[in-house]
């Protein structure tokens, strides 16, 4: 009973404390960017942190039926990797309020500091990328652990699909961020020199968006070669929703991480961009709740 | 001289085609919290009770009846064929 708590009264104090973070913090680049007054500023922002805080309750509700059914079956072949599942399934509930928390307060503060504003965007950089890094690591030993016991082996024509949409992906994002870039570290958005950029920006993302590819190749194929047709119809729930989420977050990654070069984009349009992933995120962790809900059930009756 | 599966075995076998990796968990369960014994010693008499618990338990699972009646039957077969087949036979009208 504590460890079901625990998750949820997490979540409940880490969104109260965005939303009033929100409603108090009032970034000026932003107001000043869509020519916004305060209260525009707000009232938008309220429509964009309603929805998200409903999308932490999704991951959290996912993460909570993953470790529960993870639990029911660890003395199983599989245990291992479910439980390796839950816990980048916990990583990635626990990366949607922190940074988002953490960005917060450091670009609320930051405008007003002219020294704190290059260094609140570096930590949030920064903090996406080790949130990638560790999330899609540790989904990736699950589903290689699965693979391994479920004895699936990737096909050619899925790696070749795979690589492939893997190096469209770099080359765009390398395109996006290496393009018209300035030299000066203080006026490039990312306020780090080039070769720092090159190392310890692109290189760890694609590291870690290349895990994260294949982890969702690895759990799709694991889905489909299952026994078990009730088995398999919530594994494919499960699974297609790990995929969802992983493709959602990369996608996150790659416009954030990109979000400089879309500052041209008109305010309508990057809400839309924006409302279009929640939805997909949201869609993806649902379908993770209801898989795991369904595949703990199988192990209770 | 190849060893015979036990009734164990072949129940386990034919739920594996419905719960796949679940199901020596989701039989053991069964025969133990409602036949009250060890999995192993499952006999072809417990095997009716054994099918009540199971078409029970897959009702929680789906409401799928098409699926549930077919993995029932496939589990009735393992009863006697011998027996099953004579049973049927006398029961059959004379022409």
């Amino acid at each position: 009973m504590k460890r079901l708590v625990r998750p949820y009264l997490s979540y409940g104090i880490l969104a109260v404390l965005y939303v009033l973070l929100n409603l108090f913090i009032t970034p000026n680049a932003a107001t000043r960017q869509y020519n916004l007054s305060v209260d525009e500023y707000r009232i938008m922002i309220t429509t964009i942190i309603l929805p998200v805080v409903a999308i932490w309750f999704a991951a959290f509700y996912g993460y909570e039926k993953m470790r529960a059914y993870a639990q029911a079956i660890r003395k199983s072949p599989e245990g291992p990797a479910f439980s390796d599942m839950a816990n980048g399934a916990a990583w990635l509930a626990w990366s949607l309020p922190i940074p988002a928390i953490i960005s917060t307060i450091l670009l609320g503060v930051g405008p007003n500091h002219v020294t704190l504003h290059s260094a609140a965007i570096i930590i949030n950089n920064y903090l996406a990328i080790a949130f990638a890094l560790v999330i899609f690591t540790v989904i990736g030993r699950a589903t290689r652990k699965l693979s391994e016991v479920g004895r699936v082996r990737p096909t050619l024509f899925g790696t070749q699909v795979m690589i492939g949409s893997f190096v469209v992906l770099g080359v765009l994002y390398c395109y996006f961020t290496l393009h018209n870039i300035e030299p000066h570290v203080v006026t490039n958005p990312y306020h780090l020199p080039l070769w720092l950029i090159l190392l310890t920006v692109i290189i760890p993302y694609l590291y870690a968006w290349f895990m994260g590819l294949l982890a969702a190749y690895e759990i799709s194929l694991y889905s489909k070669k299952s026994k078990g047709i009730f088995y398999r119809q919530a594994l494919h729930l499960l699974s297609l929703g790990v995929v969802i989420v992983i493709l959602a977050s990369i996608m996150i990654q790659y416009l954030s991480s990109i979000s400089p070069r879309l500052s041209h984009l008109r305010l309508n349009s990057y809400l839309i961009i924006i409302y279009l992933l929640l939805i997909v995120y949201s869609l993806g962790y649902i379908l993770i709740a209801l898989g795991a809900k369904k595949l703990k059930r199988i192990e209770e009756v | 001289m190849p060893v015979q599966p036990t009734l164990y075995d072949r129940v386990v076998r034919i739920t594996h085609v419905y719960l796949g990796p679940a199901a020596e968990r989701f039989i053991g369960r069964q025969v133990q919290s409602h036949l009250h014994k060890e999995p192993t010693e499952l006999s072809e008499r417990d095997l009716e009770k054994l099918i009540d618990w199971i078409r029970i338990a897959v009702s929680l699972i789906t409401e799928d009846t098409e699926i549930i009646d077919e993995y029932t039957q496939q589990l009735m077969l393992l009863s006697n064929p011998r027996t099953k087949s004579k049973r049927e036979s006398t029961l059959e009208p004379s022409l």
